[in-house]
């Protein structure tokens, strides 16, 4: 008996290991995608106009607050209500702060879309205070389910399945609609896309409503697992998506979605293994790591080089 | 004649900065005679915003690089003038982690005059160490860069607790600025900024603004003069900083991060980002317009509606952007008093109708 | 010919066989060119023929892929734009002459600092030539708010202010009326005679072209097709086809 209790300890925490390693392993490629899911948002706004949408974070805690709102209601209303929202906020962004701004600078087009974010900030601040606002999920969507004997939440799953299923679907929709080959070849070159008669006003509102959807998205998956919405909430997810599309390549929808993804996965990872304040240092070689990319491969490291003339 | 003409032409070179400084002393009379004492930290504030908008101009009005990095200067100036003026006997009992190579400082107890010229110095010498990168980019990459440099220095600032206490405030920094001294570093900060704007380099670098491939056929070396720019500029945010530190005294790494970028920011494009007068006027304007706000925030609203002055503010910048995207001077330093009637308020691409609001709105 | 032959070679701006590629794509294709102090020489071509990408390849704005520059004797091949300037070679830009929000003086004064003068020098200097050139009224107006005519000179006055041995002009006279070609083909040749510096100028202007240029090069498709005296290059088969293909060119043959 003495000799059997320490074996079946090791064991038990062995299982347990395992069982953190492949629900980190769910977690970091289910967040990578989310990631991923932004950073094409970026990406296809940055190419479409030179917009490097700092406001998108604010999309984010818009849907946030809207599933606060609706935390009692029925999952089915709460999904398409805080979708239509987000996705409502984003065109009138478009609207109303960057299409007199069509013809600006990009230097202008950035500072705008800071005033915004920081503008919406603040009418959070004002209309439901700096307090952050629990939006506990569903009982049944942080549930482990059994997979092959090992339990993952549901959430995780759904995430998964969802973003994964975005990106394929978005993917398809740029390639195979008359719309997305005009979004597409817009991203490539927007005054010659104009030349053929690609009508400007119509392709960025798809852009901004398609990212729009997609924020709805990732405001429904995020805030689900963090539990809570604040004014700030957008910040974090849109930095790290942001410093992934960049390494990747804001110019390139493929090149921004993989490092999205990427940059996303090892986030999520870092922070389960490792302690918080090790983690925030990563931050900072993330932050180095931009400058170096901007310097040094201009274009993103997954993304073809730039073939033009200097 | 030829002694008038020569005359003339001194008076013309002393004009921006004299109406500055004569706008500078009206409001700080304002100040100290004539407005109640409630006011003097709104003016104590706005002297100090000069410097650092000041700051932010002398590198991204001259070179037309728009820099949301330029407060981490800021941080660094605030917290190593702090950390050098701190009586000795507070500092050993807060600073009980702090590393080796810094241990000296705990022993130091320096003047804030020479602490924030020291701190000035540092901030300069950290934008040298990291000018490599910065320079070579334009544009919205160069852009983001900046946005990473503030993003870094922050992490590190919150992180780096040993040295900066982190998300906690700073303890016994001295309060050692006046609204007097406020004052004269906001003057000087102008003569700096219209200096270098006037100089050979500062030409150099506004002829890279305007056309970056033309200013290199007459032989510009542009990373060059950007980096000169730059470690200037970073020397008036170390400054300006410090001043910052003494003021408020208890202050932390969060005050140096998004929210001071976009006052800084905000105030400079408003008041018009390529000329040292639209540095002022944007300081100015926007103080006024900040009270205006918070009165009404605090005193009709009764403080309902938290936020409403930042709100109203992020409206105003991109109203202005959609307007006059170049600032309310459009730009151009206030024009010597003849000139008002010349064509070189107009631009050919704004028509010169505009040039009579623009002589309007300056005055 | 000979003219190129008797000048010595310090006195000279020399290509090579220059070639540039982009992706490919063979902008310039093996060309070469002779450009001596005080003169003006030519260079035409239909649009896509390489002309500016040719003078970018001079003037260090774009790496050769094959071939040498040289200056006086110097191979200067490969130089950054502004080590060129101090070899003395200076250029200008098509559509945009000046820098529009610095004014009239401080535009000239840029050369002038180009040149190497101190801040009082190159001041004094600008002055000098915008009173030359008759601009001097203008001084202190911003670059922006000139009429077209004048901004073009402006940026000429600009680049010689830098004291250049060689000039490269890029179609100065685009976007320009009549009068106001007529009036800087003018100030191309006064430049040409105060400074003895050569001139190299691309321009789709035939009569400014015509009016003050020397010696005449064609380019087409990346390639030199014709070289000689305005006449000769007037009237040369090759040129004609360049400009209207061999269909137009047997047509206007036959019509004579």
């Amino acid at each position: 008996m003495a000799s059997r209790r320490p074996t079946s300890d090791s064991e038990s925490r062995q299982e347990h290991t395992i069982q953190d390693v492949i629900q980190t392993a769910v977690d970091s490629i289910s967040y990578g995608a989310l990631y991923a899911l932004m950073a094409l948002s970026l990406a296809l706004l940055f190419s479409v106009m030179g917009l490097m949408n700092f406001a998108y974070g604010e999309l984010i805690m818009v849907g946030g607050y809207t599933m606060f709102i609706l935390r009692d209601d029925s999952w089915v209303l709460l999904l398409v209500i805080t979708i239509v929202v987000v996705t409502v906020i984003s065109v009138l962004m478009e609207r109303i702060a960057f299409r007199p701004l069509r013809d600006a600078s990009p230097n202008t087009l950035l500072v705008a879309s800071f005033a915004v974010s920081y503008g919406l900030q603040q009418l959070a601040y004002m209309t439901v205070g700096p307090i952050p606002k629990g939006v506990s999920p569903y009982p049944w969507l942080v549930e482990s389910l059994d997979i092959l004997g090992i339990s993952v939440s549901r959430l995780s799953i759904i995430t998964f399945v969802v973003t994964i299923a975005l990106l394929i679907a978005v993917t398809a929709g740029l390639n195979r609609t008359m719309l997305g080959i005009q979004l597409r070849a817009s991203t490539e070159d927007f005054d010659m896309a104009r030349l053929v008669g690609v009508r400007a006003n119509r392709v960025i509102v798809a852009a901004f409503a398609i990212t729009g959807v997609l924020a709805g998205v990732v405001a429904l998956c995020y805030v689900s697992r963090s539990g809570s919405v604040s004014p700030t909430l957008g910040q974090g997810p849109l930095l790290v998506a942001f410093v992934g599309g960049v390494i990747g390549g804001l110019g390139s929808l493929t090149g921004a979605t993989i490092g999205g993804f990427l940059l996303g996965a090892a986030v999520t990872a870092l922070q389960a293994t490792l302690p918080t304040d090790l983690s925030s240092y990563t931050t900072l070689f993330a932050f180095s790591a931009v400058i170096a990319i901007l310097v040094l491969r201009p274009s993103g490291l997954f993304a073809r080089r730039a073939v033009r003339e200097a | 004649m030829a002694t008038a003409s020569r005359l003339e032409n001194l008076a013309r070179q002393l004009w921006v900065p004299a109406v500055l400084w004569v706008l500078l002393l009206i409001v700080y009379f304002l100040a100290q005679f004539v407005l109640s004492a409630q006011y003097t930290g709104i003016v104590l504030n706005l002297f100090i915003t000069t410097v650092l908008v000041l700051g932010l101009q002398v590198f991204s009005g001259n070179s037309g690089i728009l820099s949301f990095g330029h407060i981490a200067f800021a941080a660094l100036g605030a917290y190593l003038s702090a950390l050098l003026t701190i009586p000795v006997g507070i500092k050993r009992t807060t600073f009980l982690e702090m590393p080796g190579f810094l241990k000296w400082i705990l022993d130091v107890e320096m003047g804030t005059l020479s602490s924030t010229l020291v701190s000035g110095l540092f901030a300069a010498v950290v934008a040298l160490i990291v000018a490599t990168p910065i320079v070579r980019l334009r544009g919205v990459p160069a852009g983001i860069a900046t946005l990473a440099l503030l993003v870094i220095v922050f992490t590190f600032n919150i992180q780096t607790t040993s040295i900066t206490r982190g998300t906690s405030t700073m303890i016994g920094v001295p309060a050692t600025t006046t609204i007097s001294s406020a004052f004269l570093w906001a003057l000087v900060a102008v003569v700096v900024a219209f200096a270098y704007q006037a100089s050979r380099r500062g030409m150099r670098l506004r002829a890279s603004r305007e056309n970056e491939a033309a200013a290199r056929s007459v032989g510009v070396n542009v990373p060059f003069e950007r980096g000169v720019g730059w470690v200037l500029s970073a020397f008036l945010m170390g400054v300006g900083g410090a001043l910052y530190g003494h003021y408020i005294i208890a202050f932390s790494a969060g005050e140096f991060y998004f929210a001071a970028t976009f006052n800084i920011v905000l105030m400079l494009v408003i008041g018009g980002l390529t000329s040292v007068s639209g540095a002022v006027v944007g300081v100015i304007f926007i103080t006024v317009v900040k009270e205006i706000l918070r009165n009404i925030e605090n005193g009709a609203l009764d403080g309902r509606y938290p936020g409403l002055t930042e709100l109203v503010l992020a409206a105003i910048l991109i109203f202005v952007l959609v307007k006059r995207p170049r600032g309310l001077t459009a730009g151009h330093e206030i024009p010597w008093p003849r000139d008002w009637a010349m064509p070189r308020w107009a631009s050919r691409r704004r028509g010169a109708a505009a040039a009579d609001n623009q002589v309007a709105d300056v005055t | 010919m000979s003219a190129v032959a008797d000048t010595p070679e310090a006195e000279r701006l020399e290509a090579r066989g220059v070639q540039v590629h982009f992706a490919g794509v063979r902008a310039v294709d093996g060309v070469d060119l002779t450009l001596e102090k005080g003169h003006i020489l030519g260079v035409i071509g239909p649009n896509g023929a390489g002309k500016s990408t040719f003078m970018n390849a001079l003037s260090g704005f774009v790496r050769l892929t094959a071939g040498t520059v040289s200056l006086g004797g110097e191979d200067v091949s490969g130089h950054s734009p502004q080590r060129m300037v101090k070899h003395g070679l200076v250029r200008t830009f098509q559509e945009v002459a000046t820098f529009p929000d610095l004014t009239v003086l401080e535009n000239v004064e840029l050369g002038a600092l180009g040149a190497g003068l101190s801040r009082r020098k190159a001041r004094a200097r600008a002055l000098e030539l915008l009173g030359d050139m008759r601009l001097d009224h203008l001084s202190r107006l911003y670059a922006s708010s000139l009429p077209h005519g004048e901004e073009r000179r402006v940026g000429i006055a600009r680049a010689v202010a830098v004291a250049p041995r060689f000039l490269l002009l890029d179609e100065p006279a685009a976007g320009l009326n009549d009068a106001e070609s007529d009036e800087l083909a003018q100030t191309i040749i006064r430049v040409r005679e105060d400074m003895g510096c050569g001139v190299l100028l691309v321009e789709h202007d035939m009569r400014v072209i015509f009016g003050v240029c020397e010696r005449i090069q064609v380019l087409d498709y990346g390639k030199s097709v014709a070289y000689g005296l305005p006449e000769e290059v007037r009237t040369d088969r090759k040129v004609i086809e360049a400009y209207l293909g061999k269909h137009g060119a047997d047509e206007l043959v036959d019509a004579d």
